[in-house]
């Protein structure tokens, strides 16, 4: 199983959603590693595990264009089947990405 | 002949004077159409000083009419004036406008004076010399008698995680003593500072050209922290995407003005301006935060709206607020 954690792997101050506001985007994130993870998780056909503790926390705008943003590249439902969230320190935020993901859906029509 | 005249470096010279100046007086009348160049070229000392005093309570979220009156006033009369800030009458004073005045006073550059003495209250007196005001002003600065709290005033129109970070540091060292994190706090000042950078500068110019100013208080004495986010930019309602035949429509046969607004934008039933059905999450985000008690006593306001959620007191203002401010404790 493959697994990305945000704090090890990107940075422990997420940013907002795009490059252009700030450092450590949503944007950022979902180009340089969740997507080439999430990439690799289809080729080998695992389970990607994206562990969102140990930051200073999460702006919705960030989790929506790192999540929501995968969602509209790929199918959301086959997103949904590959990525498992785990958030132990704010646990309403599993429920959040998945929104997130879900609702891409909307976007893409 | 006249061919010949005009073609000379003299003449070239005083047509590119001229030139110039034409350009420049062109640009400085767009300027004051936008009302961005208020302020006279005259050097500030001289210039007259005035006294203002400033209100007894001077808190945005608790006395926002006399308070957004005052802080108009400065800058009005900072147009042409110096200023002398009567303090020693004040006995309540909130960070909020703390941050509120310390934005004006900063906006002004070096070309005013701004002198300032201190509150007879002692607690008022604390919180201004530990929020550095007195940075911004000219003053007989004594020395603070109690540490009850620490304050910290950052500023910038980028979206800052770090700021975030040490905002939230700093803030909750003073109220509990050591530094801890603070989820609901980081997100609502990131949502912000993006919505700075996105909202605040409406149609004007682009993105990313407004200022925001944030301040932490953390009070050891009851065990709270206080965030304080102003942006001076255009205001909620005039950067939110509203159909106006819907706005004029609902104004006149629903009788909804701002207030109702505001409501649908924290439900989330305002589109982005962007038009993008995944956009617009900032405020919905903070509200949610509110609403799940992960955030304190959220106040905003914007234009003509103050709304103090908790207590679900929606009014409107007699005087339009210039920008966005959002408290909330933790």
């Amino acid at each position: 199983m493959l697994s990305i954690s945000v704090v090890r792997d990107f940075a422990d101050t997420p940013g907002p959603r795009s490059r252009e506001e700030g450092e450590h985007s949503g944007e950022q994130f979902l180009e340089e590693v969740l997507l080439p993870k999430f990439e690799e998780a289809l080729r080998t056909n695992q389970e990607l595990t994206v562990d969102l503790d140990g930051t200073e926390g999460y702006a919705t705008s960030f989790l929506e264009a790192s999540f929501g943003g995968l969602a509209r590249k790929f199918d959301p439902a086959r997103v949904l089947k590959v990525i498992h969230i785990k958030s132990d320190d704010e646990p309403h935020l599993v429920e959040e990405v998945r929104k997130y993901i879900a609702d891409a859906n909307a976007a893409r029509k | 002949m006249s061919k010949k005249l005009y073609s000379t470096l003299k003449w070239k010279k005083y047509l590119k004077s001229r030139q110039r100046y034409q350009l420049r007086r062109t640009r400085e009348r767009r300027s004051r159409r936008r009302g961005t160049v208020p302020l006279t070229r005259r050097q500030p000392h001289n210039l007259p000083f005035l006294t203002m005093t400033v209100p007894g309570n001077f808190s945005i979220i608790h006395n926002p009419a006399d308070t957004i009156k005052f802080l108009r006033e400065f800058r009005n009369l900072a147009q042409r004036n110096n200023l002398t800030l009567n303090l020693a009458n004040v006995t309540q004073i909130t960070v909020d406008a703390i941050t509120a005045l310390i934005a004006e006073i900063l906006s002004l550059g070096e070309k005013r004076l701004i002198n300032g003495n201190n509150p007879s209250n002692e607690a008022c007196r604390d919180l201004l010399i530990q929020s550095g005001f007195f940075d911004h002003v000219r003053s007989r600065r004594p020395v603070a008698s109690s540490q009850k709290g620490k304050i910290a005033p950052r500023k910038s129109h980028r979206v800052e995680g770090t700021t975030a970070k040490e905002l939230i540091r700093i803030g909750t060292e003073a109220a509990f003593g050591s530094p801890h994190k603070s989820y609901p706090a980081y997100s609502a000042l990131i949502e912000c500072m993006s919505n700075t950078h996105n909202h605040a500068t409406g149609m004007r110019e682009q993105h990313g050209a407004e200022m925001w100013y944030s301040t932490v208080y953390g009070n050891a004495d009851n065990g709270s922290v206080s965030y304080s986010f102003l942006d001076t930019g255009v205001g909620i309602f005039r950067s939110a995407r509203l159909y106006s035949l819907k706005k004029l429509y609902n104004k006149l046969f629903r009788g909804e003005d701002h207030r109702h607004i505001l409501k649908d934008i924290l439900l989330g039933r305002v589109a982005s301006r962007t038009g993008l059905p995944f956009r617009g999450k900032g405020l919905p985000g903070i509200y949610k935060s509110f609403r799940s008690g992960r955030i304190k006593s959220l106040i905003i306001v914007s234009n003509d709206v103050y709304a103090d959620v908790g207590n679900d007191d929606y009014r409107v203002l007699r005087m339009q607020f210039p920008g966005t401010l959002l408290y909330w404790e933790t």
